[in-house]
This record gives C-alpha cells, structure tokens and sequence, in this order.
C-alpha cells in the first residue's frame, strides 16, 4: 500500500496534479541550480564536515540522511493527457537526499597521554529528484549502496540532466590524545583530508584538497576550509563558572562552484566564488541556551544569519563529561540573510530560520531526528534553497555503551 | 508535511520574463566579473518590461525551444562574451539576439531602464 502510494506519487499520478511525462527546460536558472545542487563539493564538504562531527571521541559508527524539499523550482514541459499540465509549462520542484556514512574501528586505545587510534571511513552520496515530496524519503534506500561502497564506486557521478547523484569519501585515521587529535585522510577526488583539533582550548583547522596529488594544495583545489576556536570550554581552560558554556570563533571558506554549460568563455576567476564567513558561538550558556552570529566575509560583507536556541540540559557533551542517557530536544530560531544572486535568480532578503531536534540515546547507540526551514548550512550550499523544509535522520553507534 | 514538501504548480505567468532577466544578469556576471552590473540589468529589465502569458508549449514541441516562452532566456544564456560587451545596458539590444524575446515581453509604460 505504501510502496504503491510511493510509486504513483514517484510518478506524479493525481495526488499532487504532477506530470507523468515531463520534461525539464534545460538552461533556466532553476534548471541550472538543480545541477549545482548535486555537485561534487557538495559531497566533498558532506563527508569532510561529517567525519569531524560525526566521527570523533567514542562514535563506532553513524548512519545520516538528510532530505531537503524545495531546493529548487525547475520550469519543465508536460507531455501527459491525464494531467492538468499537459501542453503546458509548469514548475516542478526539485528535491534532494543526502545519505553520510561513518564508520571507525579502534587500533589501539590507552596509549600515553590517554592516547588512541582508530581507522575511519566517511562518506557522502548527494542524489537529485523530481520525484514530487514525499516519494524522496524512498531515496536513502537507493543510496546504502554507494554509501558503502563509495571506493568501488569511485568519483564517477551519474551526472545526467537533473536526476543525478555524487559520491565521496575519505578513507583514513585518527589519532586522539589529551595534548591534540589528528584525522587525515584521503579522499575519493584524489585529495587529502585533514583535521587538527586541540581540544583543552578548541583550536582546530580542517579540510579538504582535491586533486592534491597532481596539482598540490592550490587554492583552486581547495574543497573547503575551515579553521578557528570551537567549543572553548571555559570551565575547563579557564576555571570559570559552568554557566558561562563554550565559545567558538572559526572562519570557513566554501567554494560555490558552478558547473553551467554557457560559461566556457567565462573569466577563468569568476568559476569558483568562495563564500568566505566568520562564525560565532556561544553555547551551553546556563547549559540551556545558545547564541550564534555569522558573518559574510567577502562579495558583500553582511551579517548572514543570528540564532537563539534553548535545549534540555546536557544536549551538548561537554569536555570530560557524560552523554547522559534519555529524551533530548533542541529547538533554534532566527533570522538569516540571503544577498541577491542573479546568477542564482535569488531576489535575497530576510528569511526566518527555524529548527527542532529530538534525539533518544540508549545505552550504546542515539536516533536523532531533526525538522528545519532556512538552515543556514543548508543555504550555504544551496543559495536558491530558500523556504526550503528539511528533515534529518540520524543514527549513532558508540564504541562504549553508557 | 504536504504543504512544506512542496507540489508541482502552475508556471507563473512572470517566470518566463524573470528567466530572460536572470541570463541577462548570470552573463553580466559571467563575462564582466561585476555582480553589481548583474543586479542592476536584472532590475531593469524586470522594471522595464511586461511579460507576455505564455504558458503554452507550441504545438508538437516535447522541449524548450523555437519560439516558446523560454526560448529568448536559453539565447540569452549563451550569448557569447562580446556580445555582451557590445550591448552592454542596452536591453534592447540584448533583446535582438533572439526574435523569440519579442514573444516573451514587450516595454512597459516605464522609458528609462534605470541603468547606470
């Protein structure tokens, strides 16, 4: 009954007066952001930000999908006698799932100075549909394959029109000490992933270089980079009080590449626009609450987005201490800005950011359910994704049970 | 959930006109490296002119292209660097590049394009 409710939705067969012959108007701006969508940085900056959240201290392993309604609004034709569209242009919206995969197994633990290190695997497959809402949360099933398999599967995209999807990943390991902790790696673009992190004070940098190998560490081979102060616990470095929380100032510089079809003749430095910005934190405040404002660097230095968010205490895991056992919730508003991208058909403007989490951690393993609308990471890699409502599952395994 | 998730939609009837500004614009920037530019020639074009209601697609057509709506926007989106140098703020000469334009709008009541 669900699959078939699934298939005729896939199909777009009556219930939300889709198409069942369509076809996209290749060249549109929404048609070109439904490529950009799923493109290769997109599944590099997935799997490097993944391992270094996701795959640190005591995780085994972590099973995380994503999907996002809305991405974008691609003008298509309908050649179908049974809808109302046929004949006509009408916009179809584009949606996309994202599945990362994160795996580690331990080498050796209790060396000097509390000393371990483990082997891990990450990796990040990115698909694209015009399936019509609902029928994308069919879509993680199709990605457990390349999830796993990322290796074999290798860096080739099945990279036709706007039905497509990416792989990457990073193969590599990761040393954790008391003094500092290191994750490097190599990724399925021929690049190396790298992550220091001193954790008494939060210093850390982390990121990725494609194509290292051939052409070394330039700035056009720069995936991402990221680097700063996070998660400075001031209880723990200064001796402060517990109410203060933790304080992270870190800059990141995320490539917006591009891949249209009309641009070969294009300035070779209009390709690639980094968006450069300056994040600040404060959190686990009174443990319940949280501040962040971020900052646009460059193309237009603005406030980017501001947030408040109240959580149930100890949703943050603190330096030292335990993740406690139970029922957990975290909820954020705020606001973010958007500039105006022609080259995106983004008017810009203010948007109200909203998100709610729900996370139920049992002994050695933790669901997490998230819902949110304007997320700013979210329009950090798709621009044109505004008003676009997410959800996220999220499944964690841990080396030690509580 | 359904309404968030989003539902195939009627095109609007300003899509076409937007996606004719928005290639003017993406090939400012494109070609120039002035986002800036970009911006302001998108403005005025959406200023300047009216769209035209053409949501149909020719008869015997399956994709984009000939004479439809978004034919003069998959011109313009390709339009060659020196072209776009030559026209520069004249949106109608832009417009010339493609006798499918005079299908998707034509000049509001508004004269001046308002670019610098």
């Amino acid at each position: 009954m669900i699959w078939g409710l699934l298939v005729a939705l896939a199909q777009g067969q009556g219930l939300f007066d889709g198409c069942g012959n369509h076809a996209p108007v290749a060249g549109t701006a929404g048609y070109t952001n439904a490529r950009n969508a799923v493109r290769t940085t997109v599944s590099t900056y997935g799997a490097g930000s993944f391992a270094r959240r996701r795959l640190r201290k005591n995780t085994a392993g972590v099973m995380d999908w994503h999907a996002v309604f809305n991405v974008a609004r691609v003008p298509h034709t309908c050649d179908f006698g049974e809808s109302v569209y046929d004949g006509q242009f009408y916009m179809q919206p584009f949606d996309v799932a994202a599945t990362n995969l994160g795996l580690r197994a331990p080498i050796f633990s209790d060396g000097p100075a509390n000393s371990n290190l483990r082997v891990f695997y990450a990796s990040s497959v990115v698909t694209g549909t015009t399936w019509a809402g609902p029928a994308l949360l069919a879509v993680p099933m199709f990605n457990i394959y390349p999830a796993f398999a990322a290796p074999v599967v290798g860096r080739a995209n099945a990279y036709v029109g706007i039905s497509a999807y990416t792989v990457d990943w990073i193969g590599g390991a990761s040393f954790r000490s008391d003094v500092v902790s290191f994750q490097a790696g190599y990724t399925g673009n021929r690049g190396l992933y790298l992550d220091i992190t001193q954790d008494r004070f939060g210093l850390f940098t982390n990121g990725i270089f494609q194509e290292i190998v051939r052409d070394g560490p330039t700035p056009e081979n720069l995936a991402y980079l990221m680097g700063g102060v996070q998660h400075l616990d001031h209880a723990d470095a200064f001796g402060l009080d517990d109410k203060v929380g933790r304080t992270s100032l870190f800059a990141r510089a995320l490539p917006q590449e591009r891949q249209d079809e009309g641009e070969e003749d294009a300035p070779e430095a209009e390709r690639a626009k980094p968006l450069r910005t300056l994040h600040i934190e404060q959190d686990s405040m009174w443990e319940k609450w949280d501040v962040n404002l971020t900052g646009q660097l460059l193309g237009g230095a603005r406030l980017r987005d501001v947030g408040v968010a109240f959580h149930s205490e100890g949703w943050h895991v603190r330096q030292g201490r335990r993740n406690l056992e139970g029922d957990k919730f975290y909820v954020r508003a705020g606001m973010v800005s958007l500039p105006p991208q022609p080259l995106f058909g983004v008017d810009g403007g203010l948007l109200p950011s909203v998100k709610a989490v729900y996370v139920k951690r049992l002994d050695d393993r933790e669901l997490k359910l998230s819902a949110y609308m304007n997320e700013p990471e979210v329009l950090d890699l798709y621009p044109y994704a505004y008003n676009a409502f997410a959800v996220n599952l999220e499944m964690t395994f841990f080396l030690e049970s509580l | 959930m359904v309404l968030l998730v989003g539902c195939p939609r009627p095109l609007d009837p300003e899509q076409p006109c937007e996606e004719i500004a928005y290639a003017i614009g993406a090939r400012t920037e494109e070609c120039t490296g002035d986002g800036e530019l970009g911006e302001a020639r998108v403005q005025a074009l959406l200023d300047g002119y009216e769209c035209l209601d053409r949501a149909e697609v020719p008869e015997g057509q399956s994709e984009s292209g000939g004479d439809d709506a978004f034919a003069c926007a998959l011109v313009l989106r390709d339009v060659a660097c020196e072209l776009v140098a030559e026209a520069g703020d004249d949106l109608d000469a832009w417009l010339s590049f493609s006798p499918s334009c005079r299908l998707a709008l034509g000049r509001s009541g508004v004269a001046d394009t308002g670019v610098p």
